[in-house]
């Protein structure tokens, strides 16, 4: 009939129309045609695993992760760190849940590595090689993502680590996991991990510049360096040798670690740096022979607004430190009465702000009716206030910002890792040509220019004595709690009750700490891992 | 042929009974199977939400809307008048809607606009104007109360600093109390400052309609103006929330050749819209919010007040910020050609048909600042400024292009009718505003297309008008999937069984009609609320990171945002429904429907395939089902009595829905699953009374055997909430179901009328139950004082124990102790927020008289009926009652009730 020939011209119709009909997507951001088209996008893969490095100064309510330590105390009413501090913390609520995105970084450096495997060839795609200039840049950009190839490798080991510091083993992931790929994983064991990581160091340590300041590219600086390279793997090491991994106390494992931790001492790139107390302001620190790495934080005014005292205008008081922190500060000379921080270490000047001390314009007074009271409304509870990282004197009425940088790695810690290191494997005074003792370092570290402390004599009580420096020179630093685990001391400090001071320099308990030894010396994995994996993920012991 | 789909339908003259600016606001209650839950009253942003037999997916739940069998944005149909409209049908089951293929799984309203008919020229003028006020506005405590329970407040907040007690620690001294109770302290009604109680509503409408064999004509005309509640004139820098709006439609039929039939539609509108410079959402935040005590008005040097904690005086945000307005254009031009083919074949016709439909809008402004002042001083830096004006600035468009063929059949051979066609649509949707159609994931800007085809078909058949058999399908393709895999076939059967035609039931005197049917079919739902080109994988920023020693250079990585999934295709819906349609007496009309309908291919982010080790958000995928049940019923009586005639009727639809599955990652406790439950349930902790001063022990820490809450330190008076997994700690593992989610599972409706001697009255009440309200969901009328807000009534009840000031509310607390400071223990999702949101409201009562044929001939009239009617004038709700809070519009620009005289005249 009539009726199937108009039939068959509308669909006729109907399908030579819609082919390219339905095809009305304009990409607006990048795919993989853009991305092979267009070699300036390698770079931006290699940028992309920096991305997951944590700013430590926003870790924990946008703010210092010490207030889950016995270091400090966070003044908000109701904060994240609370759960820390009372114990309540599980596998479906932990406020330190990083672990996907350590995965992300892991993956973004395993994609860069999969995806410019043939660099040079995609580097000189639709580009001129041949003229003279052009040459010139065509090279640098080689061996720039050859420089970013070994960044990978390390930025890859440090999220190992920081995985395997918190969780201990953890699925070991060397390659992009496709969507048909099994990533339902066990977890490694922790020591394979960790030889991961001097493996991943050793091979690839020389891929990666010496050091930026110094080459013709010092505004890379902030990119890895062979120093920061073999800091992880130092700190790996060191970690790995630590009471809570090592319970057996093999010594083979301290003398790796000094051995590791001399290795980034002979480089002889880095000093200590002459004030403690600037150096953690603004960009010194990346200005700074101290420094080995440190991330960098645009111009910004939130750590003084989280931090300054509630007394000062828009300032909210914060992390405030304990007295658990103060009390360990040494003597230099007799004790007064009337003033208990005189005399003192002058690294408790520089890191907190005790009563009766200026900041902010004013002096310090907790005492009742004091422009600091303790009884306002959000006053510090410990009597203290933050002073490191800290820039004094910022308008934050008129929003006046400044840069930050966060210290990863530094040298003063190196030293100290040196001292702990050295001490377990060969005691105090035995520098196995190394040409450095025990000893030695942890007196450099206190005899820094203005901080100028008696060197440290004693031989039996040494690892306290380094325990006790890293606990001063670290403070606030995110290195107490991980001490405090790796030395199996938590159960001990964490379950101690924080305390605070009342302006007649009496003690009192702030509030009582948490801290569940059966359980908490490593991370729950994530209650969604658990709840996918089906068994093949372990939760860890007793969560 | 709708004889055997399930169809609702509603007149536009029915529509006019209810004067509302947006044309959504006139179907409440009008439709069954068409829930309309009321948005705000603010002018040019008033529309209703509509959902069609309740919700079906826990994706994108809109319906679409044809207009004259072209398809319109929602904001198109917003601002169409009453005036124009002929019908309003909503179609909602497989039989209806098969033919929609890919974008009919939520439901179609299909709306027809008047056409001239074949009579002597006839011209109607309608005009109506009147004056609108808030339902209720809920006004927070005066400054007296506030300070009082602030005293509260603050020594509540001093418990832990004070060893553990409470200690009276009040702010307000007894002195400023009585300046407060006196009238001598600063109490200012922001509300009452800011709101004038009347404002004017207006709409007239001219209808010019004719026509003979050869060509007929409608041509309406109409203007509307809406003004809003805020206390400003509209002038040269100041200006009220404000809309007009001028329509102009015209309809046209030709008949020539004797095959040829035309229609040319063109329906275009200006709208303009004014408001004060200020969102509408943040004045009213700010006008719920601050306290009646921070400062006067304007200071006593005549500035406007203001302080740093609260920089934005209310009044001076309406009268000292200029004014914003846009201005709407948007024309609808169809032209449609049907060829009757008689004299090939009778019944055979070939149908083309295409439409045009543009909007623009484009925003202009007049702004200015203001300086704040405080005892004198200015305490911030803004400075007050001239007013300036802006250039006009585009503000968003479209332009739409479909096209419709269609070759169909229409015969009835003896006892068979036989009908069938073929019918192929494309459509071209180009727009520069991400507004009316799904958002466009990571292809955002200016020139978005969207195409979509529909090649469908149906064949109906009915057998001696008794057995009807129909089979419809539409096979569509839609461009938000990948090429190869954009098109879907959704078919639909019915049947239907007209009873009353059956020789036994013919001559029946009560039976006039009796109908059974029932259909089944699949349809789809390519509207996405996750995004477009889900196929495409694309790669974006990440982050940055930072180097440079002296200045800090940003780099940015990039890395997928998720995986795409090349497969990616539309969800589908398979419905069933059986109905029965009754006209008994031929006064008494029965319809009623039950349905199930089945979703699966719910776009869903697949959270449980993959681990964290895959390192980046996982894929999209088509794996989500949700089940979705329901009745509905509807019964209208109408029926004279000399000249006395009344009709009664009412309509009730129910629904509930259920998640079948979600790719849910299995909680902790089975009890916290929302999967199996519906969807938008509520999910919270369940509470359990108050914490007495015998649950702490004296250093503050809670007795020996209590469960721990994990979200914060608590004391005396906060919320106490039950650990359901017995884990000795109060946290995120005891979620559960708390309650009905927000929209109403029973919506219904009933009206009432009568008529004798010209006089005709008529009363529509709608209501709705089964949703629950979270009052935290209002959290500046149900949270008091926290982030320097206001305090309202429900704060009267608080807990508190201050012997020596005579408080003492430990054993009848309605409400968790008061406190300045933020607090993540009280103010979660629990049971005790939860509260049942049903309500029945008048919707419209209206009384007209019609003038009799003597009078109506002396004035050359065909037609002349006066009328007052009221909108909205009584709402029963428990919510209104017990929390002053309004069902549909607790906060925000309330909902409004009117009250208008208006006069309809057709000359002849």
């Amino acid at each position: 009939m009539r009726l199937n020939i108009y039939l068959s011209i509308l669909v006729a119709l109907a399908s030579s129309c819609s082919k390219d009909f339905l095809d009305t997507r304009i990409d607006t951001s990048q795919t993989d045609e853009t991305i092979a088209s267009n070699y300036t996008t390698l770079f931006s893969f290699g940028n992309a695993p920096y991305v997951y490095m944590r700013d430590g100064l926003i870790t924990l309510d946008g703010n210092l992760f010490a207030a889950a330590t016995d270091e400090a105390e966070q003044t908000a009413p109701s904060s994240l760190s609370m759960f820390f501090n009372q114990g309540s913390w599980n596998a479906t609520t932990n406020p330190d849940n990083y672990y996907s995105s350590y995965y992300a970084g892991i993956r973004a450096a395993n994609y860069f590595l999969e995806r410019s495997a043939a660099y040079k060839t995609i580097l000189g795609t639709s580009r001129d090689t041949i003229s003279a200039s052009e040459k010139i840049n065509y090279h640098n950009d080689v061996q720039n993502i050859a420089w970013f190839r070994g960044e990978a490798h390390m930025l890859r080991a440090w999220y190992y680590f920081e995985l395997c510091k918190r969780y201990g083993g953890v699925p070991l992931v060397t390659k992009v996991l496709s969507t048909s790929d099994n990533t339902n994983l066990p977890a490694a064991p922790y020591d394979s991990i960790i030889s991961f990581i001097v493996s991943e160091v050793d091979t690839y340590k020389d891929s990666v510049q010496l050091n930026w300041k110094t080459s013709s590219f010092s505004n890379y600086d902030g990119r890895f360096t062979k120093g920061a390279a073999l800091a992880v793997k130092a700190r790996a090491l060191l970690y790995a040798a630590s009471p809570l991994h090592n319970p057996g106390g093999d010594i083979t494992k301290w003398q790796k670690a000094a051995e590791a931790v001399h290795d980034v001492i002979a480089l002889g790139q880095y000093s200590l740096d002459a004030n403690y107390r600037t150096y953690f302001l603004l960009n010194n620190a990346v200005n700074s022979k101290e420094t080995i790495y440190a991330i960098r934080e645009p111009a910004s005014n939130l750590e003084e607004t989280l931090n300054y005292p509630i007394a000062t205008s828009g300032g909210r008081s914060g992390v405030t430190p304990s007295q658990n922190l103060v009390a360990d500060y040494e003597y230099t000379g007799a004790p007064d009465p009337a003033n208990p921080y005189a005399n003192r270490d002058p690294r408790l000047g520089y890191s907190v702000v005790t009563n009766g001390s200026t900041w902010n314009g004013r002096t310090i007074n907790i005492a009742t009716g004091g422009t600091d009271d303790m009884a306002n409304t959000n006053s510090s509870k410990t009597g203290y206030y933050l002073k490191k990282f800290l820039n004094d004197g910022l308008n934050l009425i008129q929003g006046q910002t400044v840069v930050h940088t966060w210290v990863v790695f530094r040298y003063g810690e190196i030293l100290l890792e040196y001292s702990e290191a050295m001490n377990e494997a060969y005691g105090p005074d035995n520098d196995n040509g190394y040409g450095l003792t025990a000893r030695a370092a942890i007196n450099m570290v206190r005899g820094r220019t203005g901080v100028n402390m008696p060197a440290v004599t004693t031989t039996t009580d040494f690892s306290a004595a380094v325990k006790h420096e890293r606990r001063i020179e670290l403070a606030f630093e995110d290195h107490r709690y991980w001490d405090l685990i790796r030395w199996k001391d938590a159960a001990v400090a964490l379950n101690a009750p924080l305390q605070g001071v009342h302006s007649d320099y009496t003690v009192f308990n702030v509030e009582n700490r948490v801290f569940d030894a059966s359980k908490m010396y490593y991370y729950p994995f994530p209650q969604s891992e658990i709840s996918k994996s089906g068994g093949v993920l372990k939760q860890n012991p007793n969560w | 042929m709708a004889q055997d789909s399930a169809i609702s339908a509603v007149t536009g003259a029915d529509l006019y009974k209810t004067p509302a600016a947006n044309i959504t606001n006139t179907l409440y209650g009008r439709l069954p199977g068409l829930t309309v839950l009321q948005g705000s009253g603010e002018p040019g942003y008033d529309g209703a939400a509509m959902i069609t037999r309740g919700v079906g997916t826990y994706d994108n739940n809109n319906l679409i809307i044809y207009v004259d069998g072209f398809q319109v944005t929602a904001h198109y149909f917003q601002y169409l008048s009453p005036s124009e409209i002929a019908s309003i049908s909503v179609l909602k089951d497989a039989a209806a809607l098969a033919t929609f293929g890919m974008r009919g799984a939520n439901g179609v309203l299909w709306v027809v606009t008047k056409r001239g008919q074949q009579s002597k020229p006839t011209i109607q003028f309608q005009v109506r104007s009147g004056i609108q006020q808030a339902i209720n506005i809920d006004k927070p405590l005066g400054s007296y109360d506030y300070a009082r329970l602030y005293n509260q407040a603050v020594s509540n907040d001093n418990y832990a600093v004070n060893g553990h007690q409470y200690l009276w620690s009040p702010k307000y001294s007894d002195a400023q109390l009585a300046a407060y109770k006196n009238g001598t302290g600063i109490n200012v009604d922001w509300f009452d400052e800011v709101l004038k109680k009347n404002t004017p509503y207006t709409d007239a409408n001219l209808i010019f309609s004719g026509g003979d064999s050869t060509a007929k004509y409608g041509v309406i005309l109409d203007y509307m103006k809406d003004q809003g509640l805020y206390n400003v004139s509209n002038g040269a820098s100041t200006s009220n929330a404000q809309i007009q709006r001028f329509n102009l439609r015209s309809n046209l039929d030709f008949n020539f050749f004797k095959i040829f039939e035309a229609k040319v539609d063109l329906g275009g509108r200006i709208e303009d819209r004014r408001y004060p410079n200020i969102s509408g959402p943040a004045l009213w935040s700010n006008l719920a919010s601050y306290p009646s005590n921070i400062y006067n008005v304007k200071d006593a040097s005549g500035n406007w007040s203001g302080t740093t904690i609260f920089p934005n005086n209310p009044v001076a945000s309406v009268r000292a910020l200029g004014w914003a307005s846009t201005h709407d254009r948007t024309l609808q031009a169809n032209f449609n050609l049907k060829e009757k083919f008689d004299f090939i074949t009778p019944g055979l016709y070939l149908n083309e048909a295409v439409s045009f439909n543009t909007w623009t809008r484009n925003a202009a402004s007049k702004a200015a600042t203001y300086a704040r002042f405080y005892n004198g001083t200015q305490t911030t830096t803004d400075k007050t400024t001239d007013i300036v004006a802006s250039g006009t600035s585009p503000a968003g468009q479209y332009d739409w292009k479909q096209a419709n063929l269609t070759a169909g059949y229409d015969h009835t051979f003896g006892v068979h009718a036989f009908s069938a066609g073929v019918n192929y649509f494309a459509s071209n949707y180009i727009e520069d505003w991400n507004g009316d159609l799904n958002g466009s994931g990571y292809n955002t800007g200016n020139n978005i297309n969207h195409h979509y085809t529909n090649l469908s078909g149906h064949v109906h058949y009915v057998f001696d008008k008794r057995y009807v058999a129909a089979f419809g399908f539409g096979y569509s393709g839609s461009d938000n999937f990948a090429p190869g895999h954009n098109k879907g076939f959704y078919p639909a059967v019915s049947a239907a069984w007209i009873l009353s035609n059956e020789k036994f039931l013919q001559q029946n005197p009560v039976i006039n009609l009796l109908k059974l049917r029932a259909s089944v079919g699949k349809t789809g739902n390519e509207a996405s609320n996750v995004g477009r080109y889900l196929y495409q994988q694309y790669y974006v920023s990440n982050g940055t990171f930072y180097t440079g020693n002296n200045s800090f250079t940003g780099n940015n990585g990039i890395a997928p945002p998720y995986i795409a999934n090349p497969r990616i295709f539309a969800e589908h819906s398979v419905k069933y429904d059986v109905g029965v349609d009754a006209d008994l007496f031929h006064k008494l009309n029965i319809t009623a429907d039950v349905y199930m309908d089945k979703r699966g291919g719910i776009i869903t982010y697949d959270n449980n395939t993959y681990l964290a080790t895959l390192g980046t958000s996982s894929m999209y995928r088509n794996v989500g089902k949700v089940t979705n049940k329901g009745l509905e019923m509807s019964v209208d009586f109408n029926d004279k009595i000399g000249r006395f005639g009344y009709n009664i009727g009412g309509m009730a639809s129910y629904s509930k829905n259920r998640i079948d599955y979600q790719a849910e990652v299995k909680p902790v406790n089975d009890f916290s699953k929302t999967t199996g439950l519906a969807i938008g349930t509520s999910m919270g902790l369940v509470a359990d009374g108050f914490y007495q001063m015998s649950d702490f022990n004296a250093d503050g820490t809670l007795k020996a055997g209590l469960p721990v809450p994990a979200f914060g330190a608590v004391q005396p008076g906060d919320m106490k909430y039950k650990d359901l997994d017995k884990s000795g700690y109060i946290d995120q593992n005891d979620v559960t179901k708390i309650g009905n989610p927000a929209y109403p599972s029973l919506y219904y409706s009933f009206h009432a009328g009568v008529s004798y001697a010209g006089f005709d009255f008529q009363v529509f009440f709608q209501g709705a139950a089964g949703g629950d309200y979270n009052l935290i969901g209002s959290s500046a009328q149900t949270i008091a004082f926290i982030n320097n807000a206001n305090a309202y009534s429900i704060a009267n009840g608080a807990w508190a124990y201050y012997p020596d000031q005579g408080i003492d509310t430990r054993n009848t607390a309605t409400y968790p102790r008061l406190g300045t400071q933020a607090n993540t223990n009280n103010y979660r999702n629990s049971t005790f927020w939860m509260k049942k949101n049903n309500f029945l409201r008048v919707r419209n009562i209206e009384l007209g008289y019609s003038l009799p044929e003597i009078v109506l001939n002396k004035l050359h009239l065909s037609r002349c009926r006066i009328f007052v009617s009221a909108t909205n004038p009584v709402t029963w709700s428990s919510l209104l009652k017990n929390y002053n809070l309004d069902p549909e519009t607790p906060s925000g620009y309330p909902a409004l009730k009117s009250y208008t005289s208006g006069l309809s005249l057709s000359f002849k």
